[in-house]
């Protein structure tokens, strides 16, 4: 045990391997979630009572080793080194050993002060397998604790093992013998960053410094290169990696490949087959769910029943807190008499509508993490990003990118907060950008009304032509952020398949209240400050307060007018397609309520569409091209602040900006691409 | 038992095409009327029971085909697959009916909420619909397949 007052245990393991599970069965689930210091990649940290002290436990992402090609290795990697825990729990699975104690050894080699945990054994039992973890335990030096997260088996034990640990010191960092010539470069380079950089070594071993130098490790290069002295080290070690090349071909890969032999021949030493069946259940299932042809529509159907469940099911919630906000509690305010008009309206059409609006969001939001929970859970999520990958790598997207987007047909908010399921960093802020771009429930009532209005029988083609064209340019953003913005470091495309397994109820609803308490903090307080900042541009003008019923002379009538007059006029759009744009920034839905205002004919989307028919605001292109900048132009307020809460402000301010540039891009080249083909 | 267990499920085997057969016209019909709507042509064919929906017509096309691809693995006597085949299409059809009875109790419970009156309409709009009449058909054929499917896995 460290000398220092607080203890700290991380959690460490390879993606889907149950480690949420054990974080929460070790901390009762209670945790404290954040992101870890200048990126946006989850951190948990939790409380765990040891020897009558508080230990603090950190779930580390899910990664495959400490590299530095990914974010999430790199952050695994610094934590082990800076923070020094005092135990690492390395969760292993009993189902895939060869993967996990690749990592094992990793840690092994940092200098970490290991506890193994060996997770799903009842699943490996059940595909035939059986562990023997008293030897694996003997064969790496560390304690090898057998656990069944789900059931909560073993977790006393695993309790015992971190108690017990928290006495032992370093371990044995010399767990890989890399042969004769290698491990001689290794021992001579030791000697020599001992010697000119101690500095290094009171916080790294030397001979983990010594093979990363080898391996060509950029972060460890970096770091040895700025020392007084480290210059001549790195140079050295560049001699001796040039001669060893010569030998054993790339020293990269020879080290790797070191590894896994170890790995192979501790895998081989421990693991036995005990029945052989013909096909386990998982395999079984995955014949059909990630079948090239059935496995597509079952993802799609699957996904298209959560999305039922979610804005469905929710209904009579999202109504009684409608009813109760915007009904009851705005009439109470309404009903005031003694108040200022400009008070009460401020009250009622800003505040009040304004918590209305994120309140409303709510059920739907839960409902969603509800049914998503229960579906990662069981392992499905992993399936359907595994079924597009090969298609989405094309646009250098993950395969689970595709989650984002068909959440986002339903709405774009629970969309973007799907995508913190993507482990790599970039992946998962350009999936978050191009999310609303998925053409969401709310913006179907505007192309019905346009279609209706100006495209007569083409309306069903061009509202189909809207979902594909979101789609398209999703995917081709997609490419352009990864090939442009975020060119850093990804995870790339390694997918490890769960198997199959019951939900576990308190998992499942840690993690939806989690999300959702996340999504009304976070999303919640945007949603409404741009609710309040719509009502006052719409009941004000430049002679002050004007009421509800002038919106041609408050400013934002002021700025539809400007709008159509200048930017928007090679579209070909009036003054009251602008305001309906400003307003849609709320909810895209709130389009057609502004144009049935601005008409004075009400809500019902028959008599919007017979309006704007009547008044010949749109030609079939113009309305075309209204249709696709409504779909593209920026991410409703409650879309902008869900951006925000994941992502942070400068990249809601991006989404913004692309988004408004391409749609006018989009709609321009729509109009004039018309124009030109001789369309009107 | 594993004999009887097989003879009984070539056995049912045609009953299961048969379902994957009218599973596959639903879909069709609900494609058909989901374009009737959008291009405004007139009357679809039993609206309620078959909804013009393409998420619902999505849904059954995917179980009908997967009943029916059952069968031609147990015409290869691949029992397994056609077992697994058959279990994840009744997994999907039972999984829309359970999504239909939540959506017809929260329609309900709107109802309740918003004060409109609980007719009949609601339960004939929300219940008497044919993914949720075929999924309380294929409910027994799902449990007995999911048994006989784990003792075969495991085995």
């Amino acid at each position: 045990m460290t000398g220092r007052e607080s203890i700290k245990v991380a959690l460490v393991g390879i993606p889907n391997v149950g480690k949420s599970l054990i974080f929460n069965r070790l901390t009762g689930g209670k945790a404290w979630v954040g992101n870890w210091p200048g990126v946006t990649v989850e951190k948990k940290i939790g409380k765990l009572r040891i020897n009558g002290a508080e230990a603090e436990v950190v779930d580390l992402p899910g990664i495959y080793s400490l590299t530095a090609y990914s974010i999430d290795e790199l952050i695994a990697r610094n934590f082990i080194i800076e923070e020094n825990p005092d135990v690492v729990v390395c969760i292993a699975s009993a189902v895939n050993l060869e993967r996990s104690l690749y990592l094992a050894i990793s840690l092994l080699e940092l200098g970490a002060n290991v506890v193994l945990d060996l997770n799903m054994i009842d699943l490996a039992e059940k595909e035939g397998y059986k562990v023997d973890s008293a030897r694996l335990g003997g064969l790496l030096g560390v304690p090898v604790i057998e656990t069944i997260a789900t059931t909560g088996y073993g977790i006393d034990k695993l309790k015992n093992a971190i108690r017990k640990a928290l006495q032992e010191k370093g371990r044995n960092v010399r767990i890989v013998n890399y042969g004769r010539e290698v491990e001689e470069a290794i021992e001579k380079l030791e000697k020599l960053i001992e010697e000119l950089t101690p500095e290094l070594t009171s916080k790294y071993p030397a001979r983990w410094l010594a093979i990363k130098l080898l391996e060509g490790d950029s972060d460890v290069l970096s770091k040895v290169v700025k020392l007084p002295r480290g210059e001549a080290v790195v140079s050295h070690a560049r001699s001796l990696k040039e001669c060893l090349e010569r030998k054993v071909g790339d020293l990269e890969s020879y080290i790797i490949k070191r590894r896994y032999e170890r790995v192979l021949e501790i895998t081989k030493a421990v693991v036995r087959k005990v029945v052989a069946p013909a096909i386990s259940l998982t395999d079984a299932i995955d014949s059909v769910l990630t079948h090239k042809v059935l496995g597509i529509p079952f993802a799609l159907s699957i996904l298209y029943l959560l999305f039922r469940f979610a804005f469905e099911v929710s209904t009579p919630f999202v109504d009684l807190i409608d009813v109760a906000i915007n009904g009851y509690l705005h009439d109470l305010v309404i009903g005031i008499t003694t108040l200022p008009e400009w008070l009460t309206s401020l009250l009622a059409d800003g505040v009040i509508a304004g918590v209305g609006t994120v309140l409303t969001f709510l059920p739907v939001v839960a409902f969603f993490f509800l049914g998503f929970a229960v579906f990662e859970d069981v392992g499905y999520i992993a399936r359907i990003a595994f079924l597009v990958d090969k298609l989405f790598s094309k646009f250098n997207l993950p395969g689970k990118t595709i989650i984002p987007l068909i959440i986002g047909f339903g709405c774009n908010v629970p969309g973007v907060m799907a995508t913190r399921t993507i482990e790599d960093e970039n992946d998962r802020k350009t999936a978050a950008l191009i999310a609303p771009l998925a053409s969401c429930n709310a913006r179907l009532p505007v192309y019905l009304v346009i279609g209706a209005a100006v495209l007569g029988y083409s309306a069903g083609f061009a509202v189909l032509s809207m979902y594909a064209l979101g789609i398209l340019l999703a995917l081709l953003m997609g490419f352009a952020f990864r090939r442009f913005l975020f060119r850093g470091l990804s995870s790339g495309f390694v997918m490890e398949l769960p198997p199959y397994m019951k939900p576990n109820i308190g998992n499942v609803a840690m993690k939806t209240w989690e999300r959702t308490k996340k999504f009304l903090f976070k999303a919640g307080t945007v949603i409404f400050l741009g609710a309040v900042v719509v009502w006052f541009l719409s009941v004000t003008g430049p002679t002050g307060y004007l009421g509800p019923d002038h919106i041609e002379e408050s400013f934002a009538g002021i700025i539809g007018n400007w709008l159509s007059s200048t930017i928007l006029k090679p579209l070909g759009w009036d003054w009251r397609a602008s305001v309906a744009l400003l307003f849609g920034f709320i909810a895209k839905e709130v389009v057609v309520g502004t144009f049935g205002v601005l008409y004075g004919v009400g809500e019902e989307e028959e008599t919007v569409a017979h309006a704007i028919a009547e008044h010949h605001s749109f030609t079939p292109l113009t309305g075309y091209a209204y249709m696709a900048f409504v779909l593209i132009y920026i991410p409703c307020v409650a879309t902008l602040a869900a951006i925000r809460g994941e992502l942070g402000l400068k990249y809601a301010i991006l989404a913004l900006v692309y988004e408004i540039v391409l749609a006018y891009v989009v709609a321009l080249i729509i109009v004039a691409g018309g124009h030109a083909l001789g369309i009107a | 038992m594993a004999q009887l267990n097989i003879k009984n499920i070539k056995a049912l085997s045609p009953a299961i095409l048969i379902l994957g057969i009218i599973y596959l016209v639903i879909g069709i019909i609900s494609i058909i009327n989901w374009c009737i709507v959008l291009a405004n042509l007139g009357k679809q064919f039993y609206p309620n029971l078959i909804p013009g929906d393409l998420g619902f017509a999505l849904v059954t096309l995917t179980v009908g085909a997967s009943l029916t691809t059952s069968t031609y693995f147990i015409m290869r006597e691949n029992i397994v697959m056609h077992l697994v085949s058959a279990t994840c299409g009744a997994w999907l059809a039972v999984g829309a009916l359970l999504i239909q009875i939540m959506v017809a109790a929260a329609t309900i419970l709107d109802a309740i909420i918003v004060g409109d009156s609980i007719d009949y309409s609601i339960i004939s709009e929300n219940l008497l619909r044919s993914d949720v009449i075929m999924g309380c058909i294929i409910l027994p054929a799902l449990i007995y397949y999911t048994s006989v499917l784990r003792k075969m896995v495991k085995a």
